[in-house]
Parts: C-alpha cells; structure tokens; sequence
C-alpha cells in the first residue's frame, strides 16, 4: 500500500468532515464529485480512513487489555494470591467441601446431583469501571465475588425500590440467592430478566433459571429455561435431563 | 414468535450501536462474557492457556472492525456472540494450520464464512492499519491521549480543548500535528 500522499491542514480537515460524516447533504455530494474525478483526493482519503481505523483499534487494543486484566482475577482467587497461608487454607477447606460434598450427594437424589455438576456461581460484573452514584452497587459486587451472598443481598435489596425492573440488579439478586440455596427467591428475581429479551443477561438468567427449578425437582421447567440459555453446557444437561 | 424476534432485534440494534460507539460497558460485557467460551474451544484443540488471549483479542478487534465498516448486523445478540466465537475460531484454525510442524487436524474444521469474517479490508489495508496501530504506542502521551478523545471516545473539540486547557483552534491543531507525526512514524517503519 503506498499510496498515502501528504495530506495539507485543510484538505485533511475536509476529508475528516466527509469520513466522520459531518457535511450537510450538499457538501457531501458535492465532495464526491471532486472525490470521483481526482485520484490523488481519493488517495488520501482512503489513507485517512484507514489511519482513523488505526488509531480507533489502536485505542480499542487498550481497552481491551484493561478488561481482560478484570476478567482474570476473579479466575486467579486474587485474595488467596495475597495471603498464602490462607491459600492453604482455602485449599484445604476446598478438599473438605468436596469431600464432604461427595459423601452428601450419595444421599442425592438424580436432580440434585446434576444440579451440583452444572452450577457455577456466576463470577459478578468487573467494578473497576463504575461511576460514583454505583457506589453500593459496586460495593456489594465485591462482597458477591468474596462470596459473601448475604452482604450482598442486603445492599442490592436496598436498591430494589427505586429500580424495580432493573435487569442487572435482578439478575445479581436472584443469583445471590441461588448461590445461598434460596431457590424460590432466586426464581422469583431471575424471571423479572429471564422474560427480558433487550437484557444483556437474559441467557445467563435463563440458565441459573433452569437450574433453579431442577434443584426443586421441577424437570420440564428446568428444560424450557435452559432450552433457552446460551450456557456452554446447556447441551449436554439437556441431553442428561431428556433421557 | 414475530414480535419476540422484532424485540430481540431491537436489543441487539442497541448492542450494535454501542460497540459503535465504543461503550466501554458493552464492549467490556461483550469481551468477557464470550472469553469462557473461546478459551475452552481453544484448549480443547491443541491450544495452550497462554495462547488464547492473543487470539481472541484479535478476534475480538476484527469483530468490533466489521462493526464499524458495516460489514456485518446481526439479528440478535446471540448472532453476535456466535460471529464473534466464529472469527476467533477461524483464527485459531488458521493458526494451527499455520503452524506444519503441528500437523493437526482441528475439531470441527469446516472452514465456514472464513472469507466472510476477513473480508472488510485487503491485504495492504490491513497491514496499513496494522502499522498504525503498532506505531501509536511510539506516540507521546498526550497526542495518545487527544487522538482517543476525540476518535474513539468521540470527544468534541470543545471537551478536549477544555481537558487540556486548551482553545478549540488548537486542539485541532495539535490533532493533526499528532496525525502526522504518527505518518512518519509509519513511514519510517516502510522504508
């Protein structure tokens, strides 16, 4: 590619203008008219489209970085990262849950068993972001990563009454409860955004939702929510649940 | 069933137009909602943890890339996060392809859309825009920071100029002055 000419002040602020598309009507036609018979003009306005590109992925590249360094400390247990004794401790707690886990699901029954195979408490929204008036919201988010559900739940019902329908906040409400075995309330905020198809986390609260109703015992239920997810295992409960 | 997909339809034009316009909340929801899912397909093919980021970040601008040249609309999130696995797992594809000394044959290659999904730009306009984004790391700070205000955070000059303190005659001065030092800096990688 070399044909990128030097491009003086003014031409570059007109072929800005006609890229960003901020000429009135006129001017645009008349633009493309003087773009159609001159192959220099031409030139450089392909070679201005594609350094705006540039420097757009550019400055995307650098969000992005930013968001996957959130995305990978919820997965890294930052917090055990920073105390190593309580590394262990958590490690050791970890195999007495399994083990202990093991030893009850003995005594489950089938829904309950392919319920603790395919829950996964959602990992919580990155807060890092937030403006100020999300404070609480942002707050509790934590407590919810740390795994604290009740501190959790305490701050987002606080701010239940002045967004009723809120689908991030009903989400995270009902997954909280989820996560605390509340199944009934967990359905009861899930549904409010499983129903939403404008909401981001409509599949996701489709899933937890589908859940939720196999942990009660409720198969058919539990099917047409998780019928409806995007989860990347919905195939393979679906395929358990059906047999 | 009509007015379901007329609403999802609606959500989904409203994801579109906020990747358009660099929503960092979107963008965000977008990248790690889908990363699970990439990162899985990767390690179940041959792939290696520390091999996934790169991949999917790539993937990830060449969605956001046809976006924005209007080379693809989806009709509902749903499309949108399955072109997004689609891109990264092409490029994976292509990846383990390039690679002979692998000699693998991936999962589930059926070389669907490739052609579709790097379509928005030839050869010479991706490797242009490439240098541009290599080469605007060398920028200084502050042309960094004003070409990100005002191109992708679509800061008006008004905003930037009063950011930095500045009038608006020069903020569009110094705007074009950063352009064209971040020419030269391409121009010098060429020769």
């Amino acid at each position: 590619m070399n044909n990128h000419p030097e491009i003086p002040a003014n031409d570059f602020y007109e072929i800005e203008r006609y890229l960003l598309k901020e000429m009135t009507t006129q001017e645009q036609e008349d633009f493309e008219k003087k773009l159609s018979e001159d192959k220099t003009l031409t030139d450089s306005v392909n070679s201005t489209r594609l350094l705006i590109l540039g420097v757009q992925e550019a400055s995307l590249l650098a969000d992005i970085q930013h968001f996957h360094n959130t995305l990978t400390q919820p997965q890294q247990q930052t917090p055990a990262k920073v105390f190593p004794l309580k590394k262990w401790l958590a490690a050791a707690a970890v195999i007495i849950a399994v083990a202990a886990g093991a030893f009850l699901l003995l005594g489950k029954n089938s829904n309950e068993r392919l319920f603790a195979k395919y829950y996964k408490a959602d990992p919580g929204l990155i807060t890092a972001m937030s403006a100020s008036d999300n404070y609480t919201f942002d707050r509790a988010m934590i407590d919810y990563k740390t795994g604290d559900y009740n501190a959790a739940l305490q701050a987002w019902k606080t701010l239940l009454p002045a967004k009723p329908a809120n689908d991030t906040l009903n989400y995270f409400i009902g997954t909280a409860y989820l996560a605390l075995d509340k199944t009934g309330e967990a359905i009861t905020h899930l549904q409010k955004v499983a129903g939403s198809y404008q909401s981001y986390f409509m599949q996701d609260a489709c899933w937890y939702l589908g859940l939720a109703w196999l942990k009660r015992g409720q198969v058919q239920e539990a099917i047409g929510w998780i019928e409806k997810s995007g989860h990347p295992q919905k195939d393979a409960l679906l395929q358990q649940l059906k047999k | 069933m009509q007015q379901d997909n007329l609403i999802e339809q609606t959500g989904s034009r409203e994801m579109i137009n906020a990747i358009k316009a660099n929503d960092a909340t979107a963008l965000q929801m977008l990248y790690c909602n889908n990363y699970p899912k990439v990162e899985s397909y990767i390690l179940n093919n041959h792939g290696a943890r520390e091999q996934v980021k790169d991949i999917y970040q790539e993937a990830f601008i060449a969605m956001w890339r046809n976006i924005q040249l209007n080379k693809f609309n989806p009709e509902s999130d749903s499309a949108l996060q399955g072109y997004l696995f689609r891109i990264a797992k092409n490029k994976w594809i292509d990846h383990l392809r390039s690679d002979a000394r692998l000699n693998i044959v991936p999962l589930e290659d059926n070389g669907e859309e490739s052609g579709d999904i790097n379509g928005a730009l030839n050869n010479d306009e991706s490797e242009y825009v490439l240098m541009v984004r290599n080469n605007f790391k060398h920028l200084g700070e502050r042309c960094r920071d004003l070409i990100t205000k005002f191109y992708y955070n679509r800061q008006s000059l008004r905003q930037i100029a009063e950011f930095f303190n500045w009038t608006e005659a020069t903020a569009k001065n110094n705007k074009y002055r950063c352009l064209q030092q971040l020419r030269e800096l391409i121009k010098n990688t060429k020769s």
